[in-house]
């Protein structure tokens, strides 16, 4: 595939811009590639056959912006409980990227095994010990910056620059869509702001922006840019709506008739009549009002709270980010192929978000119990439907936290090892992978730490996609997710 | 962590060995790249002969080139399409909106010979046409009004470039002095404010400002962030002006184009002084005529003030030059006593170490009051009084022009590829007079690993085009800039002159002759027709790079006649319409749509240039400013501006125009992407902005016609180019009766007929 497609009359490019949601348009013909359509493809999708079988349809990213804490959730370090408050000694030079070189620092919060396979958690992600045995981690990822904008780009797009597509749109265009209604590739952003990079991590860039994430904001009444007129546009109601839409088909029809051998305009024609059933999916999809009392208790949403206080606080961060999985549970049910939920706004003040330069505790304290509360009910969920087994989830963040202290309680950045986990979708419940030295400071083994690309290679993976031919021509360059780098993790796949 | 790599054939062989690989295997492998299309001379090709059948058809010789390659397929051209097609295809191409209808009413009345020649000539001249050409260029630059990246935070001084553009467009400037202002204008041309704003180009890309304004340049992640930047610039520069993909050779040399590493690290050298920073500079090109015609009288006065004082030196006496070192020595005293003195009244104790200096301030002043007057009566009474008159003149004469200099309107800023002085971590090399970065090879891209220096020069791929610059072991920075303009202009870079009329092509025809414009290597296309690319490159160069000219060509030719529609035939042939046996229907770009909505409400503000408007309200801006579109409101006539005047955030780009496939600024965008998709329906449908224009022209046209099918028939003529037909304007009329002319004209904004341009 390339961009030299964009010949305007081009039939590839029509099918290409089509929004990703003409279901059923064989491309095997067009495209050249081999064999039948493969029943995994769906409508849109660039990938014919798959090039192996796939373990998982459907991925959901989490994504904690601002760098959330190895060693205080996930990838425990006694060594840091012994030597709490004695000098940090490295045994090399260090740059922190603020000043954050203080004493060793012990981890926040007290840590217990949970499952059959032991793993330790810190207390504000206990609630995960109920699903540990599904989960694996990566305990050596390595980053290549300390710069928040960058280690957020290499972690979603897998380049640390601007101008590269995001993973999520990476799949919509191989994979193309499972359903007619909605978006292939959804966010759900934190609604206090933007994480570094804003829209540009989940932007497709040079692939066809068909494959873009569309933004769902729940709580908005547009909860799709758009998907209805705004109030104040009196002239618009439903009668005038449905009377513009067969009207305006039917003039564009006439036009049509002048005009052979131009899909595009056939494309559009045929995209207000995905508009409208996108009018009535979304906010069906987004409506949990029909979701039944013991879900609701299972998410953390039965609290029946609509006022908060102005501290950050649990409660509030398990409305907000079970929600969002909540939300992803219903899209992927619907036929959403990637769902990126978002938790921590721009690094700015007070801190809703995963920097804690400042203080550990107050930020990720209830962050973490808001995202634990809402990433477990939502493996349980997917477990009981059944939906586990064929769709993975990647939770990460832009990079670590350093093993010393900043200022008295907080924790500078560490690009050079951070945690990941997975579950569901093929991977092997309760592995590890690659442990970090003894501080957490840098993988255990540095020559063969973990990186973004492995990561992505193995999502891909799972999803029946070799990451060295899904490819994009872009400038002269044969362009993929992984650059030219990845390595499958083959021991986190059952 | 890359040992693990997999190999692709943009992938370094250079990791294999673990040290700097040479640019291919062998030197047959060289020769081999060398075998290229693009980087072949560039020859004048004779028009070829075409068939006695077609030769009615061919108006200049692009035709010829055309028609004979179609007739080798057996194909011919299409007929020409109507002149009511005619007109808003070449308004839209030309000026990016629909065509007035007393110009559309002249030209279907106009049939004297050159009628259509007339009407290309009138739209070239409009100011319209820089604006829409503009954004064309714009793309490419990857030019936005935020920085990007994390914060995304506002440059409000970007503009001047996207002003220097339309300017440019406008005037018809030559394309080479065109390339060499934005690389290196404020070199060449310092005195002109079009040519310092010019280097806005090097600076259009994002910008990391985190990594520079937070990191120090020794650190391991300063360095990284300074080498994406200066990569950003090296990457726009070749590929905007030569249409080559060196950026591969960051990491490894190219391994498909004959680009070493040491030739992209040589361009990277080039830009080793400059940071993207504001510089100041006057946005009015009169006041810096003002400011620089003062700064060069005061300089001139300088050295006429000086050569009467060197005059009058031969005249003083051994007395006069004892009391003008007496004089000196009391000023350095009074100098010295007054620094030591605290002005503030906080801490009024003299520090202890200073020594104290005996002097009463009042006594001193009236003392060396009067040593001056004596030193002047001994002067005049040595050299005569001419010369000290001349001198009092001279001097007032400065007082005069520094007031005058003082009293100008204080100086803009533009954002610009500049040698920056900064403060903090982001300090630039002013500090160091502007001396470049020592560049280095970073082996696999990788900065804690530096091969050899690297030596400012540019790719030598092209036969008889040297890679190296003549640069003198002294040059300043700005040479290395100029040197590389002034490659890149060369006329014996075929490179340079086969992008650009690709780029112009490209737009004119819905899609170039080559079809990946930012890529003329060997990943990239072959061009349809290569002999016609040369005569237009050829052309065009010799021609004084004349875009005006180039477009007038194009657009009088019979290809860009042809109607737009369908051919079996001839689509079982070509069905891409490759060989153009007919004209490319277009879909409106995001920009165009949104100019036509206002213009079809009659609220479009022709006001050109300045600071761009802002569709969005700014909250939090302290740390990462959220740029809120959904809280503008749509009857503000500040946004009634075209959309090329749009101020634009880079990581959170508007939505409605990303939905319509606007251009995205953190890449370059040689061709927009044509999609329609569910969303773009419902963008057309619901947008705020459209649908408050749809209320303002439905009272446009209640104001203009009277009675509910006159005012149907109005929108529709406005919407479409073209008066409806009988059983349209009854549907639209039936329509607007039950709903309102409000949502008639919302429909009419829908139709394909309005966003797509046959």
């Amino acid at each position: 595939m390339n961009e030299n497609g964009r010949a305007p009359f081009s039939r590839r490019e029509f099918l290409w811009n089509s929004g990703g949601g003409l279901g059923g348009i064989a491309l095997t013909h067009l495209l050249g590639t081999e064999g039948a359509l493969g029943r995994e493809a769906g409508g849109g999708a660039t990938v014919g056959v798959l090039h192996q079988p796939a373990r998982a349809r459907r991925v959901v990213q989490m994504f904690m912006a601002g760098a959330a804490s190895h060693i205080d959730l996930f990838d425990f370090k006694p060594a840091l409980v012994k030597r709490h408050g004695q000098p940090s000694d490295f045994g090399e030079k260090v740059e922190a990227f603020q000043d954050g070189l203080g004493p060793w620092m012990r981890p926040v919060w007290e840590f217990r095994p949970y499952g059959r396979c032991g793993h330790m958690l810190s207390e504000p992600v206990a609630a995960l010990g109920e699903v540990i045995d599904e989960i694996a981690f990566i305990h050596n990822m390595v980053g290549k910056t300390g710069v928040h904008s960058q280690g957020t780009y290499l972690q979603a797009t897998g380049f640390q620059e601007p101008g590269f597509p995001g993973m999520g749109c990476w799949v919509s265009y191989g994979l193309g869509s499972l359903n007619d209604n909605l978006p292939t590739f959804v966010v759900l952003p934190d609604h206090r702001g933007f994480a570094s990079n804003g829209p540009k991590n989940w932007q497709a860039a040079f692939l066809p922006g068909s494959h873009d994430g569309t933004i769902l904001r729940p709580e908005r009444s547009q909860p799709i840019e758009n998907l209805f007129a705004p109030r104040e546009a009196v002239f618009v109601t439903p009668e005038s709506d449905r009377a513009a839409r067969t009207v305006l088909e039917r003039m564009n029809r006439r036009h049509l008739e002048t005009r052979t051998g131009d899909d595009r305009l056939e494309a559009r024609i045929r995209s207000y009549e995905l508009a409208a059933r996108m009018q009535l999916a979304a906010p069906e999809a987004l409506d949990l009002s029909g979701e039944p009392e013991h879900i609701l208790r299972l998410y953390g949403l039965d609290h029946g709270r609509t006022q908060w206080p102005a501290e950050i606080n649990a409660l509030e961060e398990t409305e907000y980010f079970s929600r969002r999985c909540l939300t992803a549970r219903r899209l992927l049910e619907r036929g959403v192929r990637f769902v990126q939920i978002w938790s921590g706004n721009d690094n700015g003040f007070p801190r809703r978000n995963w920097d804690s330069h400042e203080d550990v505790e107050r930020d990720h304290g209830p962050l973490a119990r808001g995202m634990a509360a809402g990433a477990a009910a939502f493996i349980r969920d997917l477990k009981q439907r059944g939906m586990l087994e064929d769709t993975l989830i990647l939770w990460t963040t832009e990079f670590g936290r350093m093993p010393s202290t900043q200022g008295d309680k907080g924790r500078d950045h560490n690009p050079h090892c951070f945690t990941n986990w997975l579950c569901g979708g093929g991977i092997r419940g309760g592995a590890i992978h690659g442990p970090s030295d003894e501080w957490g400071f840098k993988a255990l083994d540095r020559a063969n730490p973990t990186l973004v690309y492995d990561v992505h290679a193995t999502v891909l993976h799972l999803l029946g996609l070799d990451h060295e031919k899904l490819t994009f021509r872009h400038n002269g360059i044969d362009r993929r997710l992984t650059d030219v780098h990845g390595r499958v993790i083959r021991e986190l796949i059952v | 962590m890359i040992g693990r790599a997999t190999w692709q054939f943009c992938l370094a062989a250079c990791w294999l060995g673990g040290s700097l690989a040479t640019h291919a295997a062998n030197d047959e492998d060289v020769d081999a790249t060398r075998d290229w299309w693009s980087w072949q001379p560039l020859r004048r090709p004779a028009a070829p002969p075409v068939s006695s059948e077609n030769a009615g058809r061919v108006r200049n010789p692009v035709d010829a080139f055309v028609v004979a390659r179609l007739e080798e397929s057996g194909l011919s051209l299409s007929p020409e399409a109507d002149r009511r097609v005619l007109v808003r295809r070449l308004s839209y191409d030309l000026t990016g909106l629909p065509p007035e209808p007393e110009v559309v009413d002249g030209f279907l009345r106009d049939w004297e010979p050159g009628a259509w020649e007339r009407l290309v000539d009138r739209m070239l001249a409009s100011p319209r046409y820089g604006e829409r050409w503009a954004r064309h260029w714009l793309d490419v630059v990857h030019y936005a009004d935020t920085h990007g990246y994390d914060k995304d935070k506002p440059r409000p001084n970007a503009w001047p470039y996207r002003d220097f553009v339309i300017r440019s467009f406008n005037a018809d400037k030559p394309y080479s002095r065109f390339v060499r202002e934005q690389l290196a204008g404020d070199v060449l041309w310092p005195e002109d404010p079009g040519a310092v704003a010019a280097t806005g180009f090097i600076a259009a890309g994002p910008w990391d400002f985190i990594g520079h304004a937070e990191v120090p340049e020794e650190k391991r992640d300063g360095m990284v962030a300074r080498n994406l930047d200066r990569d950003d610039m090296v990457t726009s520069t070749m590929n905007t002006f030569t249409s080559l993909t060196v950026q591969c050779a960051r990491c490894h040399d190219h391994k498909r184009d004959p680009v070493s590493m040491e030739e992209y690290y040589g361009l990277q050298a080039v830009f080793a002084a400059v940071d993207r920073a504001d510089r100041p500079w006057d946005p009015d090109p009169e006041l810096a005529r003002q400011r620089q015609a003062l700064r060069e009288q005061s300089e001139a006065s300088e050295i006429r003030r000086k050569e009467i004082e060197s005059a009058l030196a031969e005249h003083k006496t051994p007395e006069l030059l004892a009391l003008e070192a007496r004089i000196a020595e009391m000023e350095a005293r009074i100098a010295a006593a007054k620094a030591t003195t605290p002005e503030t009244g906080e801490g009024t104790k003299p520090s202890p170490v200073a020594p104290q200096v005996p002097v009463a301030d009042g006594e001193n002043v009236k003392m060396l009051e009067h040593l001056r007057d004596e030193q002047e009566s001994l002067l005049r009474a040595a050299a005569g009084p001419e010369l000290p008159a001349a001198r009092d003149e001279i001097e007032a004469e400065i007082a005069q022009l520094n007031a005058a200099a003082a009293a100008l309107p204080p100086q803009g800023m533009v954002y610009a590829g500049t040698v920056h002085t900064g403060s903090g971590t982001f300090l630039g090399r002013g500090h160091v007079n502007g001396e470049p970065r020592p560049i280095r090879v970073l082996v696999r891209g990788d900065v804690t690993r530096p091969g050899p220096g690297a030596v400012p020069g540019s790719v030598g791929l092209m036969p008889g085009v040297a890679a190296a610059f003549p640069l003198a072991p002294d040059h300043r920075e700005g040479d290395r800039r100029a040197a590389l303009a002034e490659w890149i202009v060369r006329t014996d870079n075929p490179l340079t002159w086969r992008s650009i009329v690709n780029r112009i092509w490209l737009h004119h025809m819905g899609q170039g002759l080559v079809d990946t414009p930012n890529d003329f290597g060997r990943l990239g296309g072959s061009p349809s027709h290569p002999e016609l690319l040369d005569w237009l490159a050829a052309e065009f160069r010799d021609s004084g790079g004349s875009w005006k000219r180039l477009h007038r060509l194009i657009c009088t030719s019979a290809v860009y006649l042809q109607v737009s529609g369908g051919n079996p035939a001839a689509e079982r042939v070509d069905a891409s319409n490759r060989l153009l046996w007919r004209m490319n229907r277009r879909r409106l770009e995001a920009e165009a749509v949104r100019d036509t909505l206002l213009w079809a409400a009659q609220r479009l503000d022709n006001r050109m240039y300045g600071p761009g408007f802002q569709d969005f309200a700014v909250e939090k801006p302290e740390h990462s400013p959220h740029y809120a579109y959904d809280r503008a409101d749509p009857e503000d006539p500040a946004l009634h501006r075209r959309a090329v005047y749009r101020f634009t955030v880079r990581s959170q780009p508007q939505p409605w125009m990303q939905v319509l496939d606007c251009a995205d600024p953190s890449l370059s965008v040689a061709q927009r992407e044509q999609s329609a998709g569910p969303l773009q329906a419902l963008a057309l449908m619901n947008d705020r902005f459209l649908l408050a224009m749809a209320e303002q022209a439905a009272l446009r046209a209640t104001a203009e016609r009277s009675g509910i099918e006159e005012q149907a028939s109005w929108l529709w003529s406005r919407c479409c180019g073209r008066p409806p037909q009988a059983a349209e304007l009854e549907e639209l009329t039936d329509y607007a009766r039950r709903f309102g002319l409000p949502a008639a004209c919302r429909l009419l904004f829908n139709l394909n007929e309005f966003v797509f341009v046959d």
